[in-house]
């Protein structure tokens, strides 16, 4: 994938709004925390459009403006402490107690998997122009 | 006793030319009643025959003519299989003999024994000879494209009281080759009806074509090509890609180890791990599976384009033949609303100082382009040893070099020197990404930076103005190779062991000296250095194919006739839909892919996923403007679409 700053964007909201949500209800459902893990979401989804900002900007150094799935394994990592270190030290609205870092961990990494294979490929099957767009589906 | 040839001209790539199988005696000439006849001021009326004699073959030249063989002048030579001549400016290789049973013996001999060569004949009764066979053998040869393609409109009343086949179709893709088929693809999957399609090309298989440049650039079926995973000329989605399908079958063939590699590879390319790249065999058997799916068998036709006309009724006209025996040609029209044009590169580019060589001496044995069939030169090298001077430092340069590090395993006696114009110590840079170099070689893991098929580098260029565009694409363009761990290794091995010489320089003039080695005079790059020559046994010419879209007979007569625009690289002008200006006709259109589109809003044109690019924006353009079948492809439909090729099933 070579995305854009439009297309991070477009293919991030989308995944997190359909697979991400669906994810945080089923987990949130058996651990009976569904509210907290949908918040928790929303910040991730957030922190990381503001990240896509850097992001984009190292893919412009790279020659062949790509980001490589590595990358985006590193990314996940980096946005999952980012987020709990926020969580614990800012004091984050919603989310003054945290969940078990046991629950955070699956809720995070099954999302991140879901995006992950999004990205992949299953989204040009449902936007065939997708992957020529730099991600952008709208 | 019947031979197969391939006859072409020098300056055109073989693959384009059929392989003909003619029985003997046959005769070859500039003048149209000959056997083969071969269109030159080279090449005399009748200029030589190829006879047969006790189950041998032989050419033999007419009067003073001459032909060459290994760059010698010859008036008469023994055929062997595998043997390359030149007539002119013509290459004729002998690729088999066959039918050795009496019964086609006696037919020769009954039917054509005054041509049969013996040692004793008297010169001037075999010209007599010859004279009374080509007199048998001429017919009146009717005007092909009928005379009314003079005009730039043609009439439909014309076409249909004419005296050739007329067929009538709503599509025609023209070219038949990769870009035709994954146009057609896109067609089909968007709800065009297969039966309103025709595509014409000279190979039975989509890829055949391509699958003869791969083969003489030195990429076996089981090499792979310079491709991303996801770009599948099958599958218009690129999902699931070739790494994905590899690992399935490795996994199904039990071979685990294999499919983590290549997971590893898709996790890791192009940081951590070389870039992933399919093999050639694997990508020409998926297209076999979805050319079964959409009909294709029913859908291509054999033949070559002669011309392209528009019609009084807003579509095209299209004329071509089908010919395979020259004593039966058959020519054909076909009318169409809508065309696409698809016909890859022109010729073959060879550099000037080549040419002129080849052209002196008609060596085309030891002078040779990559794209030529030119595995002699590998055979004698493993047999004899010697030195191939390497010209170029591409992708094509790179396989080359693998190749002759093999023959090198069989027989260690083998020397390359690598001439290269100027030193490259540092890569390109396009707004502050530079890409990487290594011994002068620039790396970069396909043809175009990745940014150009699918990212920023797409809205760049479209958003551009064509002159802007000329200057971004010098930018990203250039020659690279891939970053391929075996090739740093063959490049910086043969450096230290002293059998791969890197030299800069172009070369100033080519002979042949007594002892048939090539000479070739240098002048260095660095001026301070004095010329000096370098001694070889081949050259092997890695710079590529030619773009220049006017050597190609069909675009020169489009280009002239409809006086078409062209880039400022000099190619067919196109809009973002591919649509080539000029060539609109009231509702008619027509469109372009491949190479000959270099220089528009596109990059990687020349690229299974730039195929797949045009192909797609080819087929939204004719969805808005309503051509009949064709829906825009997208969501719930595009899923389903999915799952039937998912499935095998139909469109």
């Amino acid at each position: 994938m070579t995305p854009t700053l439009v297309g991070r964007w477009q293919s991030r909201i989308l995944l997190f709004a359909t697979g991400g949500v669906l994810i945080s209800l089923i987990l949130g459902l058996a651990w009976g925390n569904s509210i907290k893990l949908l918040i928790i979401l929303g910040y991730v989804l957030v922190f990381g459009l503001v990240w896509d900002i850097p992001y984009t900007w190292m893919t412009n150094l790279r020659w062949d403006r790509d980001w490589p799935p590595a990358l985006i394994l590193l990314t996940g990592v980096w946005e999952a402490l980012f987020f709990w270190w926020a969580a614990h030290n800012i004091g984050l609205p919603g989310v003054k107690t945290p969940v078990d870092l046991e629950h955070f961990i699956i809720h995070y990494w099954l999302v991140w998997l879901f995006v992950f294979i999004g990205l992949q490929g299953p989204l040009r099957v449902i936007f065939p122009r997708w992957r020529f767009r730099g991600g952008r589906w709208l | 006793m019947k031979i197969d040839l391939r006859v072409y001209h020098e300056g055109k790539l073989p693959e384009d030319a059929r392989v003909e199988q003619y029985a003997l005696p046959l005769t070859i000439g500039s003048s149209p009643n000959n056997t083969i006849h071969l269109d030159s001021s080279q090449i005399a009326a009748k200029h030589a025959t190829i006879t047969s004699f006790e189950g041998e073959a032989k050419i033999t030249t007419v009067q003073q003519n001459v032909i060459f063989y290994r760059g010698k002048q010859k008036t008469a030579q023994l055929l062997k299989e595998g043997m390359r001549l030149a007539v002119g400016d013509y290459i004729i290789d002998v690729l088999e003999f066959s039918d050795w049973d009496d019964d086609d013996d006696d037919e020769d001999t009954t039917g054509d024994a005054t041509l049969l060569y013996t040692e004793d004949s008297d010169h001037e009764q075999e010209i007599e000879k010859l004279d009374s066979f080509i007199a048998r053998q001429s017919a009146p040869v009717p005007e092909f494209p009928p005379p009314y393609f003079a005009n730039e409109i043609v009439a439909v009343d014309d076409i249909r009281n004419g005296p050739h086949e007329v067929d009538e179709v709503t599509y025609l893709a023209v070219g038949g080759g990769v870009g035709s088929f994954v146009f057609v693809d896109h067609l089909v999957i968007y709800g065009a009806n297969p039966k309103d399609i025709v595509s014409i090309g000279n190979f039975e298989k989509p890829y055949g074509r391509y699958q003869q440049l791969c083969r003489n650039s030195q990429i076996p079926p089981h090499e792979r090509l310079r491709s991303n995973s996801d770009s599948c000329p099958d599958n218009i989605w690129g999902y699931p890609g070739y790494g994905m399908r590899e690992m399935y079958h490795d996994v199904k063939r039990g071979k685990v180890g294999n499919a983590l590699k290549v997971a590893w590879t898709l996790f890791a390319e192009p940081i951590l791990a070389d870039a992933y790249t399919p093999r050639s065999q694997d990508v020409f058997d998926y297209i076999d599976v979805e050319a079964r799916r959409i009909g294709w068998d029913k859908i291509w036709r054999y033949g070559s384009v002669r011309g392209i006309r528009k019609t009084d009724d807003g579509r095209y006209v299209v004329a071509y033949s089908q010919t395979r025996d020259r004593a039966h040609p058959i020519h054909k029209l076909i009318i169409a609303n809508y065309l696409h044009l698809s016909i890859g590169y022109p010729a073959s580019r060879f550099l000037d100082d080549l040419r002129n060589y080849r052209e002196e001496t008609h060596d085309f044995y030891s002078v040779v382009n990559a794209y030529e069939a030119h595995d002699h030169i590998y055979k004698e090298l493993e047999k004899n040893g010697g030195t191939v001077m390497l010209r170029g430092r591409g992708i094509v340069s790179s396989r080359i070099l693998q190749r002759i590090a093999e023959a090198r395993e069989i027989n260690p006696n083998i020397k390359i020197i690598h001439l290269m114009r100027y030193p490259k110590t540092k890569g390109n840079t396009f707004r502050g990404a530079r890409r990487v170099v290594e011994n002068h070689w620039e790396f970069q893991p396909y043809n175009w930076p990745k940014s150009t098929w699918s990212g920023s580098g797409v809205a760049v260029l479209e958003k551009a103005s064509p002159q802007e565009r000329a200057e971004i694409l010098t930018d990203w363009g250039g020659t690279t190779t891939a970053r391929r761990a075996d090739w740093r290794r063959i490049v910086k091995n043969g450096q230290k062991q002293g059998w791969y010489q890197i030299v800069f320089g172009s070369v100033d003039s080519l002979e042949k000296d007594n002892n048939d080695v090539l000479n070739a005079v240098i002048i260095p790059h660095d001026e301070n250095d004095p010329h000096h020559t370098m001694k070889c046994n081949y050259i092997i010419d890695g710079t590529g194919l030619v773009a220049d879209i006017s050597t190609h007979s069909i675009l020169k007569d489009l280009l002239d006739t409809y006086d078409l625009q062209r880039n400022p690289k000099g190619r067919l002008d196109v809009s973002s839909d591919f649509e080539v200006y000029g060539m609109e006709n009231g509702k008619g259109k027509m469109y372009a892919s491949g190479i000959i589109t270099l220089g528009g809003p596109y990059a990687p044109v020349d690229s299974f996923l730039g195929l797949q690019f045009t192909g797609q924006r080819a087929a939204d353009a004719l969805a808005k403007n309503g051509a009949p079948g064709v829906k825009y492809l997208n969501g719930l439909q595009s899923v389903k679409q999915w799952l039937r090729w998912a499935r095998g099933e139909r469109p």
